[in-house]
C-alpha cells in the first residue's frame, strides 16, 4: 500500500465545461479543506472540444492536489468516471458531476457518514432542479423499477454524487451506464449502503447532456443486472426460473392436445408447439449452466467482494490466505 | 507530452496475401521511394505460405540487403492477421503499410509523412481515380454503407496504403480480414484518422473484377465490425432489440388469433400460423437469453476490457 495514500479522491468527469471548471475547483477546495484530511481531485477531461483541458491543467500547475486525466476522445460519462476511479489513489472515492448541479459542500457530511461503517454513501437529490417530464418522471420510473428488480430500494440511482470505499469500488466493473446500478450490485455482495439527502442546483452553464431515450437502455441494463446478481447468488437459478415459463406452457398445451386426442379434430399443431416450448425450456437451462461456467472463470465475481465487506476478527483476508498456500 | 513532430525510423510492412504478381519489381521501387525520404528505414515482408516462390526470391535479395526482413508464415492467414503478426516485429517509429501491388504513385508518399506530423493515423485515398466508373461506384457505395452503419465516413476503404505511428500499430488487434476496417478500429482506440488524396497508380487500373463471393464476405466483415465497435460492451442492446422484435411479432400474432377464436369463431388449435407465431416467440426468448450470456461475459471480463483510453495524466 502506498504510504502517501490520500484519504479521499474526488473524481469529476468533464465534458465541455470550460465555464464551470475553475468555479468547481474552488467549491471543492472550500468544501474539503476544512475537513483537514489529505485528498486529491481528479478532473477527467472526456474529449472536450472547448478549452476545458487547458483551464484544468492551468489550475493543476499551481496545485499538485489536482490531477487532470485527458482521454483520447469523447467516451461518455461512465467510461470517464471509470478512468478517474482506476487512476485515483485515495482510500475513499467520491464521484460527482462536472456541471455544478451537485454541490461539493455535501462531501464532508457524506464522508462522515461513510465512516459510521458504510461501504457506499449515495446522494439523494430530494429537491431536484430539473425538467419534470423529460428528466424527473423517467428517472422516478427507473428508480422504482431498479428497486423492484434488485430488491434494493434506492431513491435516486442517477445521482452522481456518491462516496465509496476504494478497495470495494476498484473491484467493480464500471462500463456502459453501469454507474446507476453500482449501489444495487454492491449490496448484492453484502455492502452496506447509506442514502443521504444532498443539495441539487439548476444548471448554470451550458446544455443538459442527457435525454429521454434512456428508458429502453435502462430496461435492458436492468435485465443484465438481474442476471448477474442472480448468477452471483444462486448459480443458474435465474435461467431455471425463466425456463419454468415455457415448460409450464408446454405442459398445458400437451394436456390440451391429449384432450383433443379423444375428440374429432386431431391436428399436429398443438403437439408441435408443446414440444417447441419444452425444447426452449431445455435451451434456457443450458444457457444457465453456460452462464455459470462463464461466471466461474471470469475475473470479476460479485460474490468474492464479500471478502472485503465482511467484518473479520483475528482472521486474515481470504486472498492473503490463498497466496500463503502457494508459498508452502 | 506534446505531439512528436519527427518521423523517425520508418518501418514498411508489406503483407503478401493477394495480387502478388509484381511483388519483386515493386520492392525495388518501394525501396528507392522510401530511401528518398532520407530517414532510417526497414522493410518487413509478411508472406503467406502459399507464396513460397516469392519468399525464396526475397530471401535471396535479403542476403545482401539488411533492411529487408522477412516473416514467412506457416500457413495462409487473412490479411489482418498477417499484418498484426508483422507489427509485432516493427522497430521503427512510424509504420507504413504498402500492399504488394502498387495502388498510388510513389512520388506522392512524402505527402503522407507530412500529414503524420499532425496526426497519428494517415489514410491514403486514391484520387484522381484512373479506373472504371464501375470500380469507383463500388468504392462509393461501400463507403456510404459504412457511414450508415458506423457513422464514420472514409472515402476509400479499398486503398490499403496507410501510415501510422508504431504505437497505434502495436495497439491494434487485427485479425481475419479486418485490415479493411483499420480506420474504424484505430478510431475505437481513440486515434482519429486523417485522409489525404494521392494519385492512383497506373498499375492499379487494369485488374480483373471481384468474384461475387468477395462481396458477401465483405458484407459479413462489415457486420462483424459494426457489432464489435458499436455493441462490443452491450451485447444485450443488440440481441435484445432483435429478440424483443421477434417476441412482439409472436405476441401480436397470438393476440390476433385469440381474437379470431373468440369473436369470429375461427378455430385456433389446428392452424399452422399458431406454430409460426410460437416459433417467433421462442426465437425471441432464445435471442434474449444469448444476449444475457453475452452480458455475463462482458461483466466478468470487464477488467481486461477497459472502455476508455488515457492520453495523459497531469500530476
Amino acid at each position: 500500500m502506498l504510504i502517501d495514500q490520500p484519504q479521499l479522491s474526488i473524481v469529476v468527469p468533464l465534458y465541455n465545461e470550460e465555464d464551470s471548471v475553475s468555479l468547481l475547483y474552488q467549491k471543492i477546495c472550500e468544501a474539503v479543506d476544512p475537513m483537514e484530511i489529505t485528498y486529491e481531485i481528479l478532473f477527467v477531461n472526456d474529449g472536450s472540444q472547448d478549452r476545458t483541458f487547458e483551464v484544468a491543467s492551468g489550475i493543476a500547475q499551481s496545485d499538485p492536489k489536482l490531477r487532470v486525466i485527458e482521454l483520447r476522445k469523447n467516451y461518455g460519462q461512465t467510461p470517464a468516471m471509470a478512468a478517474g476511479i482506476d487512476t485515483a489513489r485515495g482510500k475513499v472515492l467520491a464521484t460527482m458531476d462536472g456541471d455544478l448541479q451537485n454541490d461539493p459542500s455535501d462531501i464532508p457530511m457524506m464522508f462522515a457518514k461513510l465512516h459510521e461503517g458504510y461501504d457506499i454513501v449515495v446522494g439523494w437529490r430530494h429537491k431536484r432542479q430539473d425538467k419534470l417530464i423529460t428528466r424527473k418522471i423517467p428517472s422516478m420510473i427507473a428508480n422504482w423499477l431498479i428497486g423492484k428488480v434488485t430488491g434494493v430500494p434506492i431513491k435516486d440511482n442517477g445521482c452522481s454524487l456518491k462516496l465509496y470505499r476504494a478497495e470495494l469500488m476498484k473491484q467493480m466493473p464500471f462500463y456502459n451506464e453501469m454507474h446507476r446500478f453500482i449501489p444495487a450490485l454492491l449490496s448484492v455482495s453484502g455492502s452496506k449502503v447509506a442514502q443521504v439527502k444532498v443539495k441539487h442546483h439548476a444548471r448554470q452553464f451550458g446544455e443538459s447532456k442527457y435525454g429521454l431515450s434512456r428508458i429502453y437502455k435502462v430496461l435492458l441494463d436492468l435485465l443484465t443486472i438481474k442476471t448477474i446478481g442472480s448468477v452471483a447468488h444462486h448459480p443458474s437459478m435465474w435461467f431455471a426460473k425463466l425456463a419454468a415459463v415455457p415448460l409450464i406452457l408446454s405442459l398445458i398445451i400437451a394436456l390440451i392436445s391429449i384432450y383433443h386426442l379423444f375428440g374429432e379434430d386431431r391436428s399436429v399443431v398443438l403437439p408441435t408447439i408443446s414440444v417447441l416450448f419444452m425444447f426452449t425450456s431445455f435451451f434456457l437451462i443450458s444457457l444457465g449452466i453456460l452462464g455459470e461456467q462463464i461466471y466461474k472463470h471470469g475475473s470479476i465475481q460479485v460474490s468474492k467482494l464479500s471478502t472485503i465487506t465482511s467484518r473479520m476478527t483475528n482472521l486474515r483476508p481470504i486472498d492473503q490466505q490463498a497466496s500463503g498456500k502457494e508459498e508452502t | 507530452m506534446s505531439r512528436d513532430n519527427s518521423i523517425g525510423k520508418i518501418s514498411v510492412v508489406v503483407p503478401v496475401c493477394e495480387r502478388v504478381e509484381h511483388t519483386l519489381k515493386n520492392y525495388h521501387e518501394y525501396r528507392s521511394a522510401v530511401e528518398a525520404l532520407g530517414q532510417d528505414f526497414e522493410f518487413i515482408y509478411a508472406i503467406n505460405s502459399q507464396f513460397s516462390d516469392i519468399a525464396d526470391a526475397l530471401r535471396d535479395i535479403a542476403k545482401e540487403d539488411n533492411q529487408l526482413k522477412l516473416l514467412e508464415l506457416s500457413r495462409n492467414y487473412g490479411e489482418g492477421t498477417v499484418l498484426q503478426a508483422a507489427f509485432d516485429h516493427v522497430t521503427g517509429d512510424s509504420t507504413l503499410i504498402l500492399p504488394p501491388y502498387k495502388q498510388v504513385e510513389l512520388d506522392e508518399l512524402p505527402k503522407m509523412f507530412e500529414a503524420l506530423k499532425t496526426a497519428d493515423v494517415v489514410l491514403a485515398t486514391r484520387w484522381p481515380r484512373l479506373d472504371s466508373k464501375f470500380k469507383q461506384t463500388q468504392t462509393r457505395i461501400f463507403s456510404n454503407l459504412m457511414e450508415r452503419l458506423t457513422n464514420q465516413k472514409y472515402a476509400d476503404a479499398g486503398c490499403h496504403v496507410r501510415l501510422m505511428r508504431t504505437k497505434v500499430a502495436k495497439e491494434l488487434n487485427l485479425y481475419g480480414d479486418q485490415h479493411r476496417f483499420l480506420p474504424l478500429l484505430a478510431y475505437e482506440l481513440g486515434y482519429i484518422p486523417v485522409e489525404i488524396k494521392l494519385k492512383q497508380s497506373h498499375e492499379n487500373v487494369a485488374r480483373s473484377q471481384h468474384k461475387p463471393g468477395v462481396y458477401l464476405r465483405r458484407m459479413l466483415d462489415l457486420l462483424t465490425i459494426v457489432f464489435l465497435t458499436k455493441f462490443n460492451k452491450k451485447p444485450l442492446r443488440f440481441f435484445g432489440i432483435l429478440g424483443a422484435s421477434a417476441m412482439v411479432i409472436g405476441f401480436l400474432g397470438l393476440i390476433y388469433m385469440t381474437y379470431e377464436r373468440f369473436f369470429l369463431d375461427v378455430s385456433m388449435a389446428d392452424r399452422p400460423l399458431l406454430v409460426l407465431m410460437s416459433l417467433f416467440l421462442v426465437l425471441g426468448i432464445q435471442l434474449i437469453g444469448i444476449g444475457l450470456i453475452g452480458e455475463t461475459i462482458i461483466f466478468t471480463h470487464a477488467e481486461q476490457n477497459k472502455e476508455y483510453r488515457i492520453k495523459q495524466i497531469i500530476n
